[in-house]
């Protein structure tokens, strides 16, 4: 388990992070979600023990993770900015890595570099911007680490070898019991797959949840009543948003669906449809209600 | 704990691995240049190398490679994304900092080791060079500790920096800031120093105030007493380490002359110890996040550039306080300014605020101007003080060799003749000085209390007190007998031939032989401990004689092809030279006569012997032989001068 505790974390005059709280469970695919600057590549670095925080904790499985190579065995860490040896294949960086980490497994990460075609023997350098987030991710999955950070996983990889990707890492999580922490400015790439997400926003957690309860929490709704109505007719409901237009209006509410359904038709609506909301539009609304203009999402 | 926390092998394997081209080329250019260098030396003349001969490329190499060496090991705390990868390694910061120091020493260890090898292997391979192996060894010491010293500099530097140049810049502080001034104080007081200096008003000032009694405008008084504003403390000299001293040293500036002494050895070593303790406490404590600038603080940029500041304008000020124009101050402030600017570019790759940025320069330029005026004007640490004594009271008078012809160590010769001391404590205070005089720095012993001055003598007195100093000089050398059995190496005349053990003994056993009908002449340098010394004698050893022109014949042998333009020819009559002379070159049949030469076997003295010169292109060289008949008559016939 992580507990973050009252991390507090500046550049100068520029505070970073504000007395940050979250506690990540053992077993979750974590995805951290923030716009550009909110903090979630320091969070990750000050996690992994690379940055010092100017105030709190980070506890791992009960102990500091700074300057504490047993812990960090159990840690590995992706960055966004991938950094390799000049002149290294990924064989070579393999041994690098297999020089600290001791359940490194040579022969999963030439699997694996089999499976996503990446020729072990060829000069990093020489790959393309995606194929080196492909060799970070697999030289990182073959550490066979408990706990595995990825700051912006997913940037520059094509579509297919996302999702190739994705499931590597799921079947991994299965096999290993590894804990994954994914960030990303881009809530559609966490959303299949990772199973909690929490909002990063000026410093600290605003928003965070399991992605089930989430996207069964919140809904959007079609309405319209015999009688003329306004928002003031929804005063039951734990109503985030609501527009109408002409005699048809759309609401965004938060409730348990039986309870809530059942209290729409007792206002006896001549429509009444349930739409899907995507993650996307969930955090804009929750961020709505928070006071917060939360565009840069989409 | 084990020791695996205080040092990884796979991890400096992996480190040392991915920089094994740099590291090959920080390991093999000094001992490659060093071969070059002696390659280049060796010639048909005997080379016997000392410290000096060798030592100038690895003091050169002092100052770049183990700081190449530290960027080397330590790269990755210069760059953001390899901070990350190599921050959340799962190897605490405590045992990356002993490993790659441990391994830098070991690189350094590997690193001299490889170029004495070398230097031992070229000597041995190269007939005419020597290297004598107490050299060797202190090669090897000196600059095994002193580069592990500038590498610890390095690494404490690299703890506190966050990008290179900013590490340079530290590492110089560190290594420079403290010897430097020290040094620019001492050189600044130099003419301060000793009593009466024409350039010192002050001493001129007191001399007067106190001469009411003084005879022959001295300040020697009728009761036979002296007055003198004399300064009784001797300037400390600081034994800096060996990087400073071999750049002061470089500079001309007054330093340790023994750049072999064990205390700056010590020194070193110690400071290495702190510098590793205090550079692994600060890489821990260390903010990752401080890296391809200088400082994220203000301040402390600020700061670090004023000692950088501080050094260039005290300096300046210093020079430019005696007496340069206005236009020079202007030049030297707009050239500051711009380094002032130019710092900011290199270490943090942008100029941000300005107007502090100038504030800042102000302070320190204000600071540097009354730093250098207080110690060229001021003289705070050094007063003179007024002292009254009289012939009796000085317990010993010594003066130094340093100023005499005698050499460059400063020795002191205690003077023990009345006379001379009189005429020398005279000649410290006599300021009515015309015609030519010597001056000699003195130490004056009066009341326990130690002195120094300087005395101005006149030419006959300066004879005799060069007199005192040879003699001195001469008490302490060895016999030449001794010297030569003491030698490491031994050449002789034109350093052409050095003598084996055969040579050595036939040498030795000259001196125990009494003196023929005639004599030679022979000069010997001998190499011991760092020392050549030259010694001229006669000496009327056939023996050794046949031996030296079997050797030279030899040496012709090798060389004649390509080497050898002139041979002259001159006949001994007694001891001396004065008979015959021939002279041939390469148009006159030189090759012969250089045929007809190697066929002669042995010295008889009861023929004519002929000094014989050989003219070379790397020099001249000169050995005893006879001539047959065969060839003088071809030297007659050759040699329109000749006869």
């Amino acid at each position: 388990m992580i507990e973050i505790k009252n991390i507090s974390k500046s550049y100068g005059d520029t505070a970073v992070l504000k007395n940050l709280n979250c506690t990540i469970q053992d077993g979750l695919i974590y995805g951290l979600v923030g716009a550009n600057g909110s903090g979630k590549s320091t969070l990750l670095r000050i996690i992994n023990g690379i940055y010092l925080a100017d105030e709190g904790s980070i506890l791992i499985d009960g102990e500091n993770p700074l300057d504490n190579s047993s812990v960090k065995q159990n840690l590995v860490f992706v960055p966004d900015d991938l950094f390799f040896y000049q002149g290294y294949t990924i064989l070579d960086m393999a041994k690098f890595y297999q020089a600290l980490y001791e359940k490194f497994d040579m022969e999963y990460l030439k699997r694996l570099a089999r499976i996503l075609k990446l020729d072990p023997h060829k000069k990093i350098s020489q790959f393309s911007k995606g194929m080196k987030r492909q060799c970070a991710l697999i030289l990182a999955i073959a550490t066979n680490a408990k706990y595995m950070f990825f700051d912006e996983t997913f940037d520059g990889v094509d579509p297919v070898v996302r999702t190739v990707l994705k499931r590597i890492l799921a079947s991994h999580m299965e096999e290993h019991e590894t804990t994954i922490i994914l960030t990303s400015h881009n809530l559609r790439e966490l959303e299949d797959i990772a199973d909690h997400l929490g909002l990063l926003q000026e410093g600290g957690i605003l928003f965070e949840g399991e992605i089930d309860d989430i996207k069964t929490n919140m809904f959007k709704v079609q309405i319209s009543l015999e009688k003329d109505f306004d928002e003031a007719t929804f005063k039951d409901f734990e109503l985030l948003s609501f527009k109408k237009v002409g005699s048809i209006a759309t609401l965004i509410v938060k409730g348990d669906m039986k309870k809530m359904d059942s209290k729409f038709k007792k206002l006896k609506p001549i429509i009444l449809d349930y739409l899907p909301l995507t993650l996307e539009e969930i955090f804009i609304y929750e961020m709505e209600v928070l006071g917060y203009e939360f565009n840069e999402l989409l | 704990m084990n020791s695996m926390s205080f040092f990884n092998f796979q991890y400096l394997k992996q480190n040392l691995k991915k920089s094994r081209v740099t590291l090959a080329f920080v390991l093999l250019i000094l001992p490659i240049l060093n071969v070059i260098l002696l390659c280049m030396r060796a010639g048909n003349r005997v080379s016997v190398l000392n410290v000096s001969d060798i030592f100038s490329l690895a003091n050169v190499g002092m100052f770049i490679l183990p700081v190449v060496l530290s960027i080397l090991l330590f790269s990755f705390v210069f760059r953001k994304k390899s901070i990350d990868f190599m921050g959340s390694m799962p190897i605490d910061r405590k045992t990356i900092f002993i490993t790659n120091t441990v391994g830098g020493i070991f690189i350094i260890f590997a690193l001299l080791l490889v170029t004495t090898l070398f230097m031992g292997i070229a000597a041995f391979l190269f007939p005419t060079i020597y290297i004598p192996f107490g050299v060797l060894v202190d090669y090897f010491l000196i600059y095994f500790v002193n580069y592990i010293f500038v590498f610890t500099i390095a690494n404490l530097a690299m703890s506190v920096s966050g990008n290179i140049p900013t590490m340079i810049v530290v590492s110089l502080l560190i290594m420079f800031f403290v010897p430097f001034h020290h040094c620019l104080y001492q050189t600044s007081n130099d003419y301060t120093h000793y009593n009466f200096e024409y350039d010192c008003p002050d001493c001129e000032k007191k001399l007067i105030e106190n001469k009411e009694t003084c005879e022959k405008d001295s300040c020697k008084n009728k009761n036979g007493y002296y007055s003198m504003s004399i300064y009784s403390k001797e300037e400390p000299v600081m034994h800096y380490s060996e990087p400073s001293q071999a750049l002061f040293r470089f500079l001309g500036a007054p330093v340790d002359e023994n750049m072999y002494s064990s205390s700056a050895l010590l020194v070193a070593g110690l400071l290495s110890i702190l510098y590793i303790l205090l550079g692994c406490v600060l890489f821990i404590r260390r903010k990752m996040e401080v890296c391809e600038t200088s400082f994220q603080n203000f301040f402390t940029h600020q700061f670090v550039k004023a000692f950088t500041l501080f050094t260039i304008l005290s300096f300046g000020c210093a020079l430019l306080q005696q007496e340069s124009s206005f236009a020079a101050w202007l030049f030297f402030i707009a050239l500051v300014l711009i380094y002032n600017f130019v710092y900011d570019l290199i270490t943090k790759r942008s100029i941000t605020k300005i107007c502090q940025s100038l504030f800042w320069f102000l302070g320190i330029f204000v600071i540097s101007l009354l730093y250098s005026y207080n110690f060229l004007y001021e003289n705070w640490d050094s007063e003179p003080v007024s002292i009254k004594f009289n012939d009796n009271d000085v317990e010993h008078l010594s003066i130094s060799a340093f100023n005499s012809d005698l050499g460059a160590e400063e020795n002191w010769i205690e003077i023990k003749d009345r006379s001379l001391k009189k005429a020398i404590l005279y000649g410290s205070v006599d300021r009515n000085l015309t015609g030519e005089f010597d001056n000699y720095d003195i130490k004056l012993e009066i009341n326990g209390e130690i002195y120094y001055g300087i005395s101005h003598l006149s030419l006959p007195v300066s004879e005799q007190v060069e007199n005192v100093l040879l003699s001195s000089s001469d008490d302490e050398k060895d016999s030449p007998k001794d010297t030569i059995k003491n030698a490491e190496i031994i050449t002789i005349n034109d350093d052409y031939i050095a003598l084996d053990k055969e040579g050595r003994d036939l040498l030795l056993e000259t001196f125990d032989e009494e003196n023929s009908k005639i004599t030679f002449d022979l000069t010997t340098y001998t190499y011991q401990n760092h020392e050549m010394k030259q010694q001229n004698f006669e000496s009327s050893s056939i023996k050794f004689q046949n031996y030296l022109f079997k050797k030279y014949k030899e040496k012709l042998e090798k060389i004649r092809k390509n080497s050898i333009y002139n041979i002259d020819f001159e006949q001994l009559k007694g001891n001396t030279i004065g008979g015959a002379t021939y002279q041939v070159d390469e148009y006159t049949g030189l090759d012969s006569v250089l045929d007809l030469i190697l066929k002669q076997e042995k010295l008889d003295l009861d023929k004519n012997i002929y000094l014989v010169t050989v003219y070379t292109n790397n020099g001249t060289f000169y050995y005893y032989t006879n001539i047959t008949d065969t060839m003088l008559s071809y030297l007659r016939r050759v040699d329109v001068y000749g006869g």
